[in-house]
């Protein structure tokens, strides 16, 4: 009894203590696995439910006018999403969230139903007024969230719009300089860790993966007010003589900055596209056209500079036609004998065509390559048009005369600004930027002798003289040198001799131009289709408001000497 | 011999139960500063809100064709004539 009962008793010890052993083995077994083996992958697994990254997104930077006015800036708004699954459990609140968005029930209730079975994130309304986004979140209904977004907003309206463009809905830059700087403007979005809540809420935040860089502001070359004056002489202009279009390019004569530079038709850049898709082209750099008499400068530039004419050479125009095999070149009138001078003043296109076919047209080529036509104006504008300028070894001698009277090859007025500033700058022409020049000291190249680009400027001053083509160009106070132009538009007919571009080219003051001015207008209808009488009245406008923004002193008025009488008047 | 020991590792253990309170401490002030710093963040982001605000703001009421239409219409402004301006020579 006693040796079977310690038996018994022995027994279960050892049963007892072996399972103990098992249990203590298996839960170190276990603890080992999970701590050692899985430790990584189950750490993981706790932060992926109460952790999580959420994106912060960076600010997109500012474009500024030269002066640091803004002309973009963004700013945060409200875009509100869904979580469709917890929405479909409350249907009978569509409608609130209905009238919070200012929406009709039905839409809601769509933009729920459409979304697929297992969607956790819908947008029910992007970029909303911050008012709505304030009602929505008033509502606190389970599965309507509020995202923080960024709108643009174009404190000028479609003033400025061609030049900086637009950005999707998405902040990201699609066209102009908002397209070309996106990299430097968006900056770079951040990231954050945060602590849920049961309800996947963000509760607390905890660290930075990487802070959020904003977007770098772009300083531009325009100036908003020089801006503003030529947006709206070109508008005038354009309605008055109800042209399809027109464009006009305000340009600093030394560094190549363009001031203003508009198109019509225009569009608002803070509204969404619609039906204004093609009035978004900046036609100014993209649109090459046939630049007609506006070119003659240059021919007569090339003449000089070749030195097979001089400033006191006579050209013989009559009798104000002239034969190059297939093609009669013709005047408007006989005008006789011209002196360079004279065939810019009238505008001749004999003149300028004897004038060309004097030099080789490889040489005058390279001349007019020099001025930039047909090539790259450096202004990385996206989009933009070098034009055509077919090399000087096949051209035939007709084309030699078209090109000497501006047929035969395009330019855009961007390009026509560009050259100009070379007459305007003593034959040094800049590359053109649309952003502010931080290099003081910059200079161009030269690309014509000094004394051939003073003796063109000079003639040009003629042409805005009585009796000149381009009167209606005059500012008052002030020197004014340039060239009309009158072209005919070519169509899929061939020349058509009821469609026109009217130009007007120039620059001021014209004892030492600071500012040249290109104005094209595309299809003049009205009476009057000139460069004289409808492209010189808006280069005016244009010019003398952008004289006075600049304050630049008048150099067509008699100063009186400064005498010691003068300054002592002043001391007292 | 012994209590020397002993004293030993009483003395490491103090010093790895001190370390542990330090982390403890120092990962509950980096929360505390890190939550603090986004307070601040918070207001600077709330300013640039107002700041943009404002500049949309001053960019319309300053708009050209808005001060152009006011000058002209309303306070019967106009560039003056070239013949009616006298030039100061300084």
């Amino acid at each position: 009894m006693s040796n079977s009962e310690t038996y018994v008793q022995r027994w279960r010890h050892m049963l007892f203590v072996g399972l103990v052993a098992v249990f203590a083995l298996v839960v170190l077994g276990r603890a080992f696995v999970l701590q050692v083996q899985q430790k990584s992958f189950l750490q993981q697994q706790g932060a992926a439910r109460q952790q999580r990254t959420i994106p912060v997104a960076a600010t997109r930077g500012r474009i500024l006018d030269r002066n640091m006015t803004p002309l973009a800036v963004s700013t945060p708004i409200s875009s509100v999403w869904v979580d469709p699954r917890k929405l479909r459990h409350t249907p009978e609140r569509y409608g609130e969230l209905a009238e919070a968005l200012g929406q009709t029930p039905q839409r809601v209730e769509d933009v729920i139903s459409r979304a697929p079975e297992n969607r956790g994130f819908v947008y029910m309304a992007r970029h909303v007024d911050p008012s709505i986004a304030k009602n929505v979140a008033a509502l606190k209904l389970d599965g309507v969230n509020l995202q923080r977004e960024y709108g643009r907003y174009y404190p000028t309206g479609e003033v400025a719009s061609h030049v900086l463009g637009s950005t999707d809905i998405d902040g990201k830059g699609i066209e102009g300089l908002e397209a070309l700087w996106d990299e430097s403007l968006k900056g770079a979005p951040g990231e954050r860790r945060v602590i849920r809540d049961l309800k996947g809420r963000a509760f607390s935040e905890i660290e930075y993966i990487n802070k959020e860089s904003d977007g770098n502001d772009l300083v531009l070359s325009l100036d908003r007010r020089i801006q503003y004056v030529a947006y709206r002489e070109l508008k005038r202009a354009v309605e008055t003589h109800s042209a399809k279009s027109g464009s006009v390019v305000v340009m600093n004569t030394r560094t190549g900055e363009v001031l203003a530079l508009a198109n019509q038709p225009a569009f608002n850049p803070n509204a969404s596209s619609g039906p204004q898709i093609g009035n978004r082209r900046n036609r100014a750099v993209t649109d090459p056209v046939e630049p007609g008499s506006t070119i003659k400068p240059f021919t007569v530039a090339a003449g000089l500079e070749l030195g097979v004419i001089n400033p006191e050479s006579v050209i013989e125009t009559s009798p104000g036609s002239f034969q190059i095999g297939p093609l009669r070149v013709r005047d408007f009138r006989d005008y006789g004998d011209l002196t360079p001078e004279g065939i810019l003043k009238k505008s001749s296109n004999v003149g300028v065509t004897k004038v060309s076919l004097l030099s080789d047209p490889a040489d005058t080529w390279a001349v007019l390559d020099r001025l930039g036509f047909g090539n790259d104006t450096g202004s990385l504008f996206p989009g933009e048009n070098y034009g055509v300028l077919r090399h000087g070894s096949a051209w035939r001698k007709v084309e030699q005369a078209t090109i000497a009277y501006g047929y035969g090859l395009s330019v855009t007025p961007l390009q026509l600004a560009r050259a100009y500033s070379a007459l305007a700058n003593d034959g040094v022409m800049p590359d053109v930027t649309f952003l502010s020049r931080k290099d003081k000291n910059y200079a161009g190249e030269r690309v014509l002798d000094a004394q051939v680009a003073r003796a063109v400027r000079r003639m040009l001053e003629s042409v805005v003289e009585p009796g000149g083509t381009g009167e209606r160009a005059r500012v008052a106070g002030y020197r004014v040198a340039g060239k009309t132009g009158t072209s005919w538009k070519h169509t899929a007919k061939g020349y058509r001799e009821d469609k026109y571009y009217a130009f007007f080219a120039g620059m001021a003051p014209a004892s030492n131009p600071e500012l040249v001015v290109v104005v094209m207008i595309d299809e003049p209808s009205g009476e009057k289709y000139y460069g004289g009488e409808v492209a010189a009245p808006a280069f005016s406008a244009i010019m003398a408001g952008a004289l006075r923004v600049l304050g630049l002193t008048m150099d067509a008025i008699e100063l009186p000497q400064r005498t010691a009488a003068l300054d002592s008047e002043k001391a007292e | 011999m012994m209590t020397h020991r002993f004293a030993v590792v009483l003395a490491w253990w103090l010093v790895v139960l001190a370390t542990a309170i330090a982390v403890v401490y120092t990962r509950h002030q980096s929360r505390e500063l890190f939550s603090e710093l986004r307070g601040f963040e918070k207001k600077i982001d709330e300013l640039d809100v107002d700041w943009s605000q404002l500049q949309l703001e001053y960019g319309t009421w300053s708009m050209d064709a808005r001060v152009d239409d006011i000058a002209r219409r309303d306070l019967k402004m106009y560039a003056p004539d070239f013949h009616d301006v006298r030039i100061i020579h300084r």
